[in-house]
């Protein structure tokens, strides 16, 4: 049954939300060269960014699943993977959670004349 | 595909037709009054078989379109990339519309689970070639989408529908 936050109990209670992680997965998906929101504007930061972006607790593991656009003239595998390095690097350094899986989901293009 | 839409929409509107007949009480005073009740079965039989039939195509083709718009897959050692149709879709239409300039064109794009079917639609440019131009762009669409997306193209059918020729 998957959870809205997972705890840790060594020296006392740290809970962290699934909130969190999605908010930290969508910093490394504005930080990413190349990706942008579905809507073709940069990827948003904070609370807004959550709906591009679905978080899995699972047994202490974390997947995600982000829906991005991808700009012109880039290889859309290449940035797909720098994405999914990004987060799970930074969802792993901040919140010591294993990332099971980071799933990349690449809806349209991106031409530069819309990416303001 | 069109013309499956058109057969459906037939046969929808002639159940849709005997039903409403049936239903106003028309069929039963008028039409059906003196013909004997075998006859008024087979009427229900081919109601039934008309609604059946629309609904199938209908069925059929939202499981085709269904179909169109699911993501392509491509595993990868930190999890799933998967690229939607309508993203290859722009790709291809952008790199052709670079190349065709001001022809016109359009795309369909059959996606299998391993790779890419793309067919374009155009009007012969002026002066062009038919084979010298399709295999132009089935070099092009090939080599570009491939590397820029990592799905592997299998084939690239182009269909000249016309000639687009100034007067």
């Amino acid at each position: 049954m998957p959870r809205d936050e997972q705890e840790f109990e060594e020296a006392g209670r740290i809970n962290i939300a699934r909130d969190v992680i999605s908010t930290i997965a969508a910093l490394a998906a504005s930080e990413t060269p190349g990706v942008f929101a579905p809507d073709g504007l940069p990827f948003p930061r904070g609370p807004a960014a959550r709906r591009h972006v679905d978080t899995e607790l699972l047994g202490g593991r974390v997947r995600l699943s982000l829906r991005i656009a991808v700009e012109y003239g880039r290889v859309v595998p290449r940035v797909a993977q720098e994405l999914q390095e990004k987060v799970k690097t930074e969802v792993e350094r901040m919140t010591a959670l294993p990332v099971e899986a980071v799933d990349v989901e690449v809806v349209r293009i991106v031409f530069p004349k819309e990416a303001r | 595909m069109s013309f499956l839409l058109w057969v459906e929409a037939l046969l929808l509107f002639l159940a849709a037709v005997l039903t409403g007949l049936g239903a106003s009480g028309v069929a039963s005073t008028v039409v059906l009054g003196s013909v004997p009740e075998l006859w008024i079965r087979v009427i229900f039989g081919i109601f039934s078989a008309g609604f059946l039939a629309g609904s199938s195509l209908c069925l059929a083709l939202w499981a085709g379109r269904i179909e169109r718009h699911r993501p392509l897959r491509l595993p990868g050692p930190r999890g799933l990339v998967l690229i939607t149709p309508q993203t290859v879709t722009q790709l291809a239409q952008t790199l052709l519309a670079q190349e065709l300039e001001e022809t016109p064109f359009r795309i369909r794009l059959r996606s299998r689970r391993d790779g890419l079917f793309i067919r374009v639609f155009l009007r012969l440019p002026e002066e062009a070639r038919i084979p010298e131009l399709a295999e132009h762009l089935q070099e092009l669409l090939t080599a570009e989408v491939s590397q820029r997306t990592g799905l592997k193209v299998h084939e690239v059918e182009v269909v000249v529908h016309g000639t687009s020729r100034r007067v």
